[in-house]
């Protein structure tokens, strides 16, 4: 169990969680201005659900220890995806 | 540590087949987020009130549901190479139960929305809210199934083939990254 603890891996897992906990505040409603269109929240959740994806593929999928044309498909595929979103404002 | 230490410097992870099913859904659902995003661009402001009809408390607890599935799949991975099959198969018990909690309360919310009249067919953005949900719903059931496969491989007599373990486990993280980026478009971005 201690081991578990120790593990680089759970060390990610408490970083993709407090991101989670700070995206999901900074996009939820607060206050009369709830539902008006903000670059802002919208460039903080999404770069912050990019970040945690690339861990997740990193890490977790074990992409940083496998061959380079998989690391920079994936980054790639993230980088299209920031840009689609970029596209749209 | 038990990664760094017993892969090779460069290892593709699984069976080299779950990449080619990995990117190319890596591939459909970045369509369906373009899609989506093409969508919301041409009626912003319909985007906008009809996510007030989420809950982003939900979504947010799924996404913790599914990253904790995803270390309690990664940690198993580490156990398994590390021959802790014991360790191995009740860390994969854990991550597949928070994949079952995560069916439950993605169910619960369906239920609650359509119970609320709002249905595929109410406007454009619950129409792309249902696809993409429900598309990756029927991803995590197919990862359930796929955990409870590597399960009984952890259980079995002969000593568990690594590379079938770590062809589930990639498919079970990709679930994990796709709900990333779904909550964040879908529930979360304004």
């Amino acid at each position: 169990m201690t081991s578990h603890v120790r593990n680089p891996l759970t060390g990610i897992w408490l970083f993709l969680a407090i991101s989670t906990v700070i995206s999901w505040w900074s996009g939820s409603q607060h206050g009369a201005n709830s539902y008006q269109a903000s670059t802002w929240v919208t460039a903080i959740v999404v770069l912050i659900a990019l970040v945690k994806t690339r861990f997740v593929i990193r890490n977790y999928m074990e992409v940083r220890f496998a061959p380079l044309w998989l690391q920079l498909t994936c980054d790639a595929w993230l980088l299209c995806l920031f840009g689609l979103v970029a596209d749209g404002f | 540590m038990t990664t760094a230490t017993t892969l090779p410097a460069r290892h593709l992870p699984g069976d080299p087949s779950i990449w080619v099913f990995v990117l190319g859904d890596m591939v459909i659902f970045g369509c369906y987020f373009a899609a989506y995003l093409f969508d919301r661009g041409h009626d912003h402001e319909l985007f906008l009130q009809s996510q007030q009809h989420l809950s982003q408390g939900v979504g947010a607890i799924n996404t913790l549901i599914l990253l904790t599935s995803s270390l309690f799949v990664a940690l198993s991975t580490q156990a398994a190479r590390a021959a802790d099959l014991r360790a191995a198969s009740g860390l994969l018990t854990l991550g597949g139960a928070c994949g079952a909690g995560f069916v439950l309360l993605k169910s619960y919310e369906w239920y609650s929305k359509l119970s609320a009249g709002l249905t595929i067919s109410s406007n454009a953005f619950f129409m792309h809210y249902y696809m993409m949900t429900s598309v990756h719903f029927f991803h995590v059931l197919l990862g359930l199934v796929i955990l409870v496969i590597l399960r009984r491989e952890l259980q079995g007599s002969a000593p568990p083939r690594m590379q079938l373990l770590e062809t589930g486990a990639t498919y079970w993280h990709m679930v994990d990254f796709l709900w990333i980026i779904i909550f964040a478009l879908v529930y979360l971005m304004r």
